[in-house]
């Protein structure tokens, strides 16, 4: 019975091991699918008027990515020099920054036709799931799209998007850790400048 | 000649007293960027003086069709180029499409106004020399902005030069060779500032930081190319998960 027992544990432990990262993936796979549905769906709706779409299409990015995972990758190696305060204040101007530029990058899309193409598993919770996107606004052509998925606290989270070629998290960290190292490592010098770019944000300090 | 001359010492003093002059900041991979800075300034008062206006007129009294058939030429006449790539790149299957293209277009496709080869399914793809280097092991080297070009860097620069050799224009000879090479050199500039006006304008739009936003373009796409765009996921950088 124990030794039986024992049997099924072992078998269980590997096909989970086994088909976790085929998991992984799926799961990565259905959540830019679901997601990009949903932003889509929002900017070609015309019963919503643009303060409505602008704040429906917000909601849905921050559901769709981790802006405080972004915020400190964007940080680079300043990330782990800052302190708690320093990290919150800067997740805050980001965020905001951040919203504000993806609205304008993906303001233009809605009727486009989106189609995921495969995925590939970098490691256990680490996907980029490559889709393409055609019609609408695409002009006759069709743009490669891909997604880097995270799982963060057993939630799957975008956390960068490479749009012809360009991985726009790790563009803006070029631009971040530029600011900051041009001000001596100070990270507020990049919150300032953040924040100085929403009319939303108060930033003290 | 003097004139040239003296420019350039001027040009040299000044950048020189500016890289001074300038804090002692350096980005890596980018040693030269208080020289690239000056000049950076200089190409976007001249894109905004001159190139972009041109780009927008040419955008507006060009018709698409017409637009379209000045560049399938201009890239007909960079087969050559992509061709000698694709060979030293190992990659036969490339250079044969990128022969058949340069062989469809300039005849059947009246000397490459015409895309003839990718109605019959031979999709045009973009090589140079600079990412033949790249595919070698050869180092990018210093990021550099050259005055009126733009952004490369020292692998880049070495491969545009040898490109030359490779040019139609370099082996062939007729009259008024070199007015064609100005109006080629013109109308490719033009016609590739038109094809990014938007994009221009949102980067313009959305940077915090103009020269450092067009260095992180510059890098990633150019990788990507060396890559054929082809992503290693493993290539990806980690995302520091800790709360």
């Amino acid at each position: 019975m124990k030794i039986k027992s024992i049997f099924a544990a072992s078998v269980l432990t590997m096909t989970a091991l086994l088909s976790s990262p085929v998991l992984a993936s799926e799961q990565a796979v259905s959540f830019v699918q679901d997601k990009v549905a949903q932003m889509l769906s929002i900017l070609s709706d015309s019963s919503l008027n643009e303060a409505q779409k602008e704040d429906k299409f917000q909601q849905q990015l921050l559901q769709t990515a981790d802006v405080n995972v972004i915020a400190r990758f964007v940080l680079g190696k300043y990330a782990a020099k800052a302190n708690a305060q320093e990290l919150e204040k800067f997740s805050y101007a980001f965020q905001l920054y951040a919203l504000s530029v993806y609205q304008s990058e993906l303001s233009n899309f809605g009727s486009e036709v989106f189609e995921v193409k495969n995925s590939e598993e970098r490691r256990p919770g680490d996907s980029v799931v490559l889709t393409t996107i055609s019609g609408g606004s695409m002009d006759g052509k069709s743009e490669e799209i891909k997604w880097r998925v995270l799982e963060i606290k057993g939630t799957p989270r975008v956390v960068d998007v490479e749009i012809s070629g360009v991985w726009l998290s790790q563009h803006q960290r070029a631009e971040i850790t530029g600011i900051i190292t041009k001000n001596g490592g100070d990270v507020s010098a990049a919150s300032k400048v953040l924040c100085a770019r929403s009319s939303q944000c108060h930033y003290n300090g | 000649m003097l004139f040239s001359l003296k420019t350039c010492s001027l040009m040299v003093l000044t950048f020189s007293l500016y890289g001074c002059a300038h804090p002692l900041w350096r980005t890596k991979g980018d040693p030269l960027e208080p020289v690239n800075r000056v000049i950076f300034t200089f190409n976007t008062v001249a894109d905004k003086a001159v190139l972009k206006p041109a780009a927008k007129t040419y955008q507006t009294i060009t018709p698409k069709t017409a637009r379209k058939g000045i560049r399938n030429f201009l890239d007909n006449l960079q087969a050559p180029v992509i061709f000698v790539s694709d060979v030293l790149q190992g990659k036969p299957k490339r250079a044969a499409k990128t022969l058949a293209r340069f062989a469809i277009n300039t005849t059947v496709g009246i000397g490459g106004i015409l895309d003839v080869a990718k109605s019959a399914g031979i999709e045009m793809h973009y090589e140079d020399l600079g990412q033949t280097l790249a595919t070698k092991g050869v180092p990018a080297g210093p990021y550099l902005v050259l005055p009126l070009f733009g952004p490369t860097n020292a692998r880049d620069l070495v491969g545009l030069t040898a490109e030359l050799a490779f040019s139609p224009l370099s082996f062939t000879r007729f009259k008024g060779k070199q007015t064609f090479g100005r109006a080629r050199l013109a109308v490719n500039t033009i016609d590739r500032r038109a094809e990014t006006l938007q994009q221009v304008d949102l980067i313009r739009k959305n940077t915090l930081d103009e020269y450092v936003s067009i260095r992180s373009y510059y890098e990633q796409i150019r990788k990507d190319a060396i890559a054929d765009g082809v992503v290693d996921v493993h290539d990806l950088p980690d995302f520091d998960l800790v709360e």
